[in-house]
């Protein structure tokens, strides 16, 4: 069977964390503890489910991950998706506007931008 | 179980009976399967002082129309929370049959739901007896101000807004 | 627009002050998540991907500067200093903390906003027409009825805990702005011989993974018995609509099954029970909320506008700007400005802060204070003179918000997908800003009129691609996200469901797929004519031979 680490949400700020190898809960992957079998994560699921308020957590559960190089990877493109975060520049990290961006691009071509032209 | 009423926690005079259940002896209040009320309604009523007849949310109060002048509950039932039928056949009995009895909401309620029930019709809710009835009464009170008219006594924002009392 | 009344801000207090409490209960360990999440979702608050996710109702797309500035603020003190505009003229924050929204819902508060049944099943945010009250095609202003729906949904205690979400619409004109028919509930205003007011309601249309067209149960509905009908119909529905798979809960799956006849007909019996029951609008207060739509006081001006006219002559790109993105408006001198929340290779619906900010100091230069969100995620300003469109345009242009590709194949609908959804199976974003950003570079495709692209990240539907002129649907298949596509689909008065033209493609494909869908409407064009009618006439085959080949 795939290897397995547990993950869930912070209840204070809904931020995505996993379980580690110190019974403490982390944003990094890196630290999850890792199963390599179902008798060793169930319980620790059912520990995380049964004292989810104390650890400040909602929602735990299993995820299916491989290990490539050093790093732990998810199996679903999901979860890689949460655990690295929107896989978009959000709109506030755009910075520039994108319009002024255009305009600068093809400036620097030495020509208007293009959906201006002829219309 | 136990009842609030009004914000109140009471002891419940009525003995809900299954299809089945023998009547307990000195009980003067039994509430019933609607099945059973269609069968035993005769005996049911030289027999005791009151009686309640319980539907399940896909049984119409149409289906006790025609007794609701020998029925002094009718039961409504919650198999969860979520499932909303019985504010519409608690509207129904107020609404069309004119129902004056008192309409209880049992199985799994919550107590944020508490004021929304009262609205519909609903006059008793079945509770555990540890509940805490001073948390019910807090969530009924928690709003003053309603957008629509129903079958309750609470004036809504419609009419507040043109001066009627 | 409406304003709150001191029963209004009071009721708000009141939920935002039981909010903070269930909150607070929930921070202490009192309430479990189980048994917090329905109290959180009553008031639009979901955990997402990422994080949580709380979404903010704007009552059929009306905003005045005001709301528009405490948007920003919240996006800006709250979150990440953006915020989503949403296919159900709603705003979306998807990095609130939890302990943060009861303040969140106090600083709406102050605005006369909140974010009560923005999600649940219960009646969601009323939509409407995004040019209520200005558009020339208008038989009667929408905003008085979805107003009076507003509140009267708002808490109803008999619809909290309906079979499945339940959502309304209103056109009061003649072109259908408000995909009406893709409602559980929606309502054209007629006039009838009399001259009289009232509605034609249609039931049972819906997206989601059966999409349906709503059919109409009553030609002709006297407003003022608007409240008890609706009461009807949806006492039908609550009673009986399925309550066993969640899939078949909605409204459109109960009509189906009954019949349109039998459904009228059960309306109706419901309605003769309690049409003479005090729970319609008195007349008085019908009379009180329309005077907050009254027209704002516009100038007395020509229909032509000589410096207007000029400005376009002169400036190309202003002229190409108007030409796309200004619409007549019902008063002459006057027109009706659409923003673009589409930027090439943006983020579709998303707007920062600043540009929040922006609108709303235009909005105050320029059109009496307010702003409309339209159902394909843009904003409008509905009143401003033809002889300030070039200040506006100027201003805009300087923020990034003036792209000038309305009802372009570049103003992509797309939902939040993957990238912040916990219920979708494929990112949507990424694929819309490839698409806008190959299209854009393509000439022929800036003057297609009404080529509407409209982008899901799972059946749910939420970025309407059932009904786009071309729809893609991202889907899971084997661990890899692939994209279906759909043909044919319309939103408007006309509406349609898309045809699947075939199997999906992986993501790497999608863009060429689409342009080469493009490329055959192009090439096989008539006129002027528009993606829908081309494929309404060519059919579906060409498409699909263009696309996969003809073996």
């Amino acid at each position: 069977m795939s290897l397995q680490i547990i993950t869930a949400n912070r209840l204070v700020d809904g931020a995505v964390v996993y379980y580690t190898t110190d019974n403490d809960w982390s944003q990094w992957i890196a630290d999850a503890v890792i199963s390599d079998d179902t008798a060793s994560a169930e319980p620790a699921l059912a520990f995380a489910k049964a004292d989810a308020f104390a650890n400040g957590i909602i929602e735990p559960y299993l995820v299916d991950v491989y290990r490539e190089a050093q790093t732990i990877k998810p199996v679903r493109y999901r979860e890689a998706i949460r655990a690295r975060g929107p896989s978009i520049y959000t709109s506030s990290e755009h910075g520039m506007p994108v319009a002024a961006k255009l305009d600068a691009k093809y400036a620097s071509a030495g020509t208007a931008t293009p959906y201006l032209n002829g219309l | 179980m136990a009842l609030i009423k009004d914000g109140e926690l009471i002891e419940d005079a009525f003995v809900t009976l299954g299809d089945e259940g023998v009547i307990p002896s000195g009980a003067r209040a039994v509430i019933v399967s609607v099945e059973r009320w269609q069968t035993d309604s005769a005996l049911l009523t030289k027999s005791m002082e009151r009686v309640g007849v319980l539907l399940q949310p896909d049984q119409s109060p149409d289906l006790i129309a025609d007794d609701l002048d020998k029925i002094s509950v009718v039961a409504l039932h919650f198999p969860v929370f979520s499932d909303g039928r019985g504010f519409s056949q608690a509207r129904r009995l107020r609404e069309t049959y004119d129902f004056k009895g008192e309409i209880r909401g049992t199985g799994h309620l919550i107590r944020d739901q508490y004021l929304f029930l009262h609205r519909c019709g609903f006059n008793a809710i079945e509770v555990a007896d540890d509940v805490e009835a001073a948390q019910w009464k807090i969530a009924m009170e928690e709003f003053s101000l309603f957008y629509q008219n129903t079958v309750d006594d609470r004036n809504p924002v419609m009419r507040m807004r043109h001066g009627a009392s | 627009m409406y304003r709150y009344d001191e029963f209004d801000h009071a009721f708000v207090a009141q939920r935002v002050a039981q909010f903070q409490n269930q909150v607070d209960r929930r921070l202490d360990g009192e309430l479990t998540e189980d048994e917090f999440k329905p109290l959180r979702l009553m008031n639009g608050l979901y955990l997402q991907l990422h994080a949580y996710m709380l979404r903010v109702a704007i009552p059929y797309g009306v905003l005045s500067s005001a709301q528009m500035r405490q948007l920003a603020h919240i996006a800006r003190t709250y979150d990440k200093d953006y915020g989503h505009f949403t296919t159900r003229q709603n705003i979306q924050y998807n990095w609130p903390k939890l302990k943060d929204v009861p303040a969140i819902l106090h600083d709406l508060a102050d605005v006369e906003m909140h974010a009560i049944q923005t999600s649940g099943n219960c009646i969601r945010n009323v939509t409407a027409d995004p040019y209520a009250g200005v558009a020339a095609d208008e038989v009667d202003d929408p905003r008085v009825y979805a107003e009076i729906l507003r509140q009267w949904s708002t808490l109803h205690p008999e619809f909290a805990f309906l079979p499945r979400k339940f959502k309304f619409a209103l056109s009061g004109a003649v072109e259908d702005r408000a995909a009406v028919k893709l409602h559980d509930i929606g309502l054209y205003i007629r006039r009838n011989e009399a001259g009289e007011v009232g509605f034609e309601v249609l039931v049972g249309g819906g997206q989601g993974r059966t999409p349906i067209i709503a059919k109409t149960i009553c030609d002709f509905l006297p407003k003022q018995h608007l409240l008890s009908y609706m009461e009807a119909i949806m006492r039908v529905y609550n009673e009986h609509g399925r309550r066993d798979n969640k899939y078949k809960a909605r409204i459109k799956i109960l009509l189906n099954a009954t019949g349109v006849d039998e459904f009228r007909h059960q309306v109706e019996a419901q309605w003769e029970q309690i049409k003479d029951r005090d729970y319609d609008l008195p007349e008085s207060e019908m009379q009180r909320i329309q005077t907050y739509f009254a027209p704002p006081d516009y100038d007395v001006l020509d229909a032509t506008q000589k410096s207007f006219e000029l400005q376009k002559f002169e400036d190309p790109v202003f002229g190409t700007w108007v030409k796309n993105n200004v619409v007549g408006h019902k008063r002459p001198g006057y027109a009706v400005a659409n923003i673009s929340l589409k930027p090439v290779g943006g983020i579709p619906g998303d707007a920062t802060s600043e540009q929040m900010d922006v609108v709303a100091d235009l909005a105050d230069r320029y059109s009496f204070g307010e702003i409309r969100v339209t159902h394909r995620q843009n904003l409008v300003l509905p009143d401003v003179k033809l002889t300030d469109l070039f200040a506006l345009f100027e201003e805009l242009h300087q923020y990034g918000l003036s792209t000038p590709n309305h009802g372009r194949a570049t103003d992509i609908i797309a939902c939040p997908g993957l990238d912040y959804c916990s219920l979708a199976n494929a990112r949507a974003i990424p694929v819309a800003q490839r698409l806008s950003e190959r299209l854009h570079e393509i000439r022929a495709v800036h003057d297609l009129r009404d080529m509407h692209l409209n982008i899901s990240g799972c059946i749910n539907a939420c970025g309407h691609h059932h009904v786009g002129a071309i729809g893609i649907l991202g889907v899971d298949r084997r661990g890899e996200e692939f994209y279906q596509i759909t043909l044919g689909g319309s939103a408007f008065e006309d509406a349609s469901i898309g045809d699947i033209i075939g199997p999906a493609f992986a993501s790497d494909d999608v863009v060429e797929a689409v342009e080469n869908i493009i490329r055959t409407y192009v090439n096989n064009r008539e006129g002027e004519e528009r993606f829908i009618d081309t494929y309404r006439r060519v059919g579906l085959k060409l498409f699909k031979e263009k696309l996969y080949g003809t073996d």
